[in-house]
């Protein structure tokens, strides 16, 4: 019973670590360099959630304080820290595509199998070609 | 005071404003980029110079930034670890200069600009991460300079540098996930996010959701230091970058994981309980660090995967110190660190000179090449023996001191392994050695190359000649960092 | 595929191992939503009670952003234009070509372009009105990036990067970094301290939106030039 209600009381941030964890499976397991990013997206949603549910107040208003409001407020710090880290995780994202592109111009796939074929490939040509230059 | 105090936001500001305004001013001028970097990371050098000798002279001190409290508001602070920004700083100087030959060669004319601000932007990041006093700003700063070196990685032309630097970008940014989750923890717990306010309030704390945080922080910033398992990413993406980047990234941006480490073990200082089985876990983890990175090292074809894999086993050398959790151990892994950084980006532009000069990265075509380039050459030989920890060069300070350590704590198997990993990298360090010097040239590249232009050898010789000085003033050194040692883990035997 | 099928599986135990110890520290954090946890009795009562009045700002995320802890939001600006940096230092030299050849329906075409002056005009409100309202300065720049996102779409993304030259695009994006690190400076003879804003009212507010609107419009042509990376438009 007492389980039931710390964990009832809890559910957002559980719910943020099945977020987590959701986002950890699909980048640790999946095979396509696409997902792996959604994967991390995931992740980081699940921490902005979490985060920002730290500041939350039961029957809170934003914390727009204009004179003679009596509050309460939700706590303004987790909001501030929660949008630096959207920042940063555009930022995160967009190189990490630009990156994909480039590895699909040069490999020709953004799937981790058929990269590792085509490196396989690309070793055993380099070294037929050092082999047939070696005094070059 | 106050007027002191300044300088410090101005350590980080400096070269980040300095790296945006790189491409507004010189985006078709590369050369009058590199001379600009060059000039911002020069007088960056000389604020933290400043700032150091501040340290010395008159002990630690703070900064509020904005005037704010230090809870509202963010703290910087100077002490002992803040002090590596002096040594980033000048490294960072000195690839500056080496890249601007190379660079004009790896990276396309239109994107140098770009290549130099994100030089300038990754100190820029790592001067705020080394100051900073607050848990959330040390996060931002890292992201800073961790995208930028993402991007650095990637700016090489191979294919495999792409991949490589995905690799990295994923890991890392997980790993830094796992410490905005952590800063998410503490400040549930505490409602702060200065580190010292946090940490008294964490010292009186259930140690349960603190485990956590403890958990999440010293992940993460192991991941970014590369400590055995979580090392993976390392060797690619520092192969693969181009020689300047590989030295800054070997140097100090593995670094920077190290002095995460230090920070959250300020930040969990009152709390032995957890802290103990966490120091046993990263005794033994480096141990297999030091040793694996350094069988691996061995093994190399391509010299810039041995210098890679070499600071995997560094790495290992540091996390060992700081497990042990001795007086001598912590104070001989942190000034290893600053050691190591020297010798490794030393050898990371040595090897980029050769690189250069010939196109050949196998230690095996490299061979007869000492005495085409002989300053180059010699400062690769040089810094080798200093990395394998023979007296009195730089390696062996923290090495020595770290055994000493392990022999305090009682762990007489730690000395072997430092011991068979110290015989291991001289066995590599003599097999390049060797083929340098005594094996006659076997590619036309090598017999036809000469001597690097000075923008390279200068530096690597400056480094080398740094490598035996630092190696002599081991013991201020010791002296310097002791306190620090102490402080960050309450009392050490 | 035996060896992905073992690594899933190893995966799967990893992850279980890992939700178990987290689920169980995170059920011990303070419950959210209780007023007497330390994360709202210890520097937030701090800010709800005092920090309107001492940051110039009602509301209290700009207020914490762009006053408190500046530094955390100049080091934000900057990772943002870093990434564009980044992205331009490594976009591949071969554009990626295969664009949609299927031009939108009229209906969307039209209703994107009539929105387009909308949006701007929303963005700029969202932007100034930051110190008081819901909104601000990284809010606005969405905005913005996403009317430059929306009109590529409907127009061709190399027409809407061209409508300003390579130069000005890249002062825009620096827009952001450089009012900044000025207002950062200003602080050092106006308030004592680097990224202090003066305690004077009037300039308070004078700099509060000067910094809004160079965070509005750099995040804004950042995002917009992430998109042209991206799409193979960026032709500087």
């Amino acid at each position: 019973m007492k389980i039931a209600a710390t964990a009832l009381s809890h559910v957002d941030y559980l719910v943020a670590v099945a977020l987590f964890l959701t986002g950890a499976w699909i980048l640790l397991t999946s095979g396509n360099l696409v997902k792996k990013v959604i994967g991390l997206n995931i992740m980081e949603t699940s921490v902005f959630a979490f985060i920002v549910t730290t500041g939350m107040i039961d029957g809170g208003a934003p914390p727009l304080v204009a004179p003679g409001d009596p509050g309460p407020f939700a706590s303004p710090l987790p909001h501030a820290l929660v949008l630096t880290g959207i920042v940063v995780a555009v930022s995160v994202t967009s190189l990490a595509l630009v990156l994909i592109l480039r590895v699909r111009a040069e490999f020709g796939s953004v799937e981790l199998d058929e990269i590792a074929l085509s490196l396989a490939a690309g070793d055993t040509a380099e070294q037929s070609e050092r082999h047939g230059s070696a005094d070059d | 005071m106050i007027e002191w105090s300044h300088w410090l936001p101005i350590l980080a500001m400096l070269p980040l404003v300095g790296g945006a305004l790189t491409p507004l001013l010189f985006r078709h001028r590369p050369a009058a980029a590199c001379f600009w970097a060059v000039s911002v990371a020069s007088v960056t050098s000389v604020v933290a110079i400043a700032l150091l000798l501040r340290l010395v002279d008159s002990g630690g001190f703070s900064y509020a930034v904005g005037g704010w409290l230090p809870q509202y508001g963010i703290e910087l602070r100077m002490d002992e670890v803040g002090a590596f920004a002096v040594p980033a700083s000048l490294l960072v100087l000195l690839s500056l200069v080496f890249s601007r030959h190379y660079v004009a060669r790896a990276v396309d004319a239109s994107r140098v600009s770009f290549y130099y601000a994100l030089v300038l932007i990754n100190l820029g990041g790592l001067n705020g991460f080394l100051v900073t006093g607050d848990l959330f700003n040390l996060f931002v700063f890292m992201e800073i300079f961790s995208v930028s070196a993402y991007a650095l990685v990637a700016t090489a032309r191979e294919p495999i540098a792409s991949l490589a630097a995905l690799k990295y970008l994923l890991l890392g940014a997980a790993s830094s996930l796992l410490v905005l989750f952590s800063v998410g923890v503490v400040f549930a717990m505490t409602g702060t996010l200065n580190l010292e306010d946090a940490a008294a309030a964490l010292a009186l704390s259930s140690p349960m959701p603190a485990g956590l945080a403890l958990a999440g922080l010293a992940t993460g910033f192991a991941v970014k230091a590369a400590l055995f398992p979580v090392h993976f990413w390392l060797p690619d993406a520092h192969a693969a970058a181009p020689a300047p980047v590989s030295a800054v990234l070997s140097a100090l941006v593995v670094k920077a994981g190290i002095v995460g480490v230090l920070r959250t073990l300020e930040l969990f200082g009152g709390a032995e309980s957890l802290l103990q089985p966490l120091l046993h876990l990263v005794v033994w983890l480096g141990a297999l660090g030091a040793l694996g990175g350094a069988l691996m090292a061995l093994v190399q074809r391509d010299i810039k995967l041995m210098l890679a894999y070499s600071t995997v086993a560094n790495i290992g050398y540091i996390f060992i110190g700081l497990g042990l959790a001795t007086a001598s151990a912590v104070s001989g892994a942190m000034v290893h660190a600053v050691n190591h950084a020297v010798i490794k980006s030393a050898l990371f532009l040595a090897a980029g000179a050769m690189i250069h000069r010939t196109g050949l990265r196998n230690i095996d075509d490299l061979r007869g090449l000492g005495r085409r380039m002989p300053v180059t050459a010699f400062g690769m030989a040089f810094t080798l023996i200093a990395l394998s920890g023979a007296p009195p060069m730089a390696g062996f300070t923290g090495k020595w001191q770290i055994a000493l350590g392990a022999l305090q704590a009682g762990h007489p198997s730690l000395v072997a392994v430092l011991v068979i990993a110290g015989i291991v990298v001289l066995a590599f360090g003599i097999r390049v050695i060797n083929a340098l010097y005594f094996r006659p040239p076997a590619r036309v590249a090598v017999a036809s190359a000469t001597e690097a232009p000075a923008s390279m050898w200068l530096p690597v010789l400056m480094l080398t000649i740094a490598s035996l000085a630092l190696g002599l003033a081991g013991t201020p050194m010791l002296e310097f960092v002791g306190p620090a040692a102490q402080s960050i883990y309450g009392t050490l035997p | 595929m035996n060896r992905r099928r073992a690594g899933r599986i190893l995966t799967a135990v990893l992850i279980a191992a890992l939700a178990v110890p987290l689920m169980y520290g995170m059920v011990q954090l303070p419950a959210p939503g209780h007023a007497d946890a330390p994360a709202h009795t210890n520097v937030s009562a701090g800010y709800i009670e005092r920090g309107a009045e001492l940051g110039g700002s009602e509301n209290l995320v700009t207020g914490v952003l762009l006053n408190f802890r500046a530094l955390d939001t100049f080091g934000e600006v900057l990772v943002i234009f870093t990434a564009w940096l980044a992205v331009a230092a490594v976009a591949g030299t071969a554009s990626n070509a295969e664009r949609d050849p299927v031009p939108p329906s009229p209906v969307v075409d039209y209703v994107i372009r009539l929105l387009g002056p909308f949006i701007a005009i929303f963005a700029l409100f969202v932007i100034v009105n930051g110190h008081v309202l819901p909104g601000g300065g990284f809010q606005g720049g969405v905005l913005l990036g996403a009317m430059l996102i929306l009109l590529s779409l409907v127009m061709d993304a190399e027409t809407v990067a061209r409508a300003v030259s390579a130069r000005s695009w890249i002062w825009l994006r620096a827009t952001g970094v450089l009012v900044f690190a000025m207002v950062a400076v200003m602080g050092l003879p106006l308030a004592g301290y680097l990224f202090g804003l003066p305690d004077e009212p009037g300039l308070r507010q004078v700099l509060t939106v000067a910094l809004e609107l160079g965070i509005g419009i750099g995040g804004g042509a950042v995002l917009a030039g992430l998109f042209f990376a991206i799409a193979g438009a960026d032709r500087s």
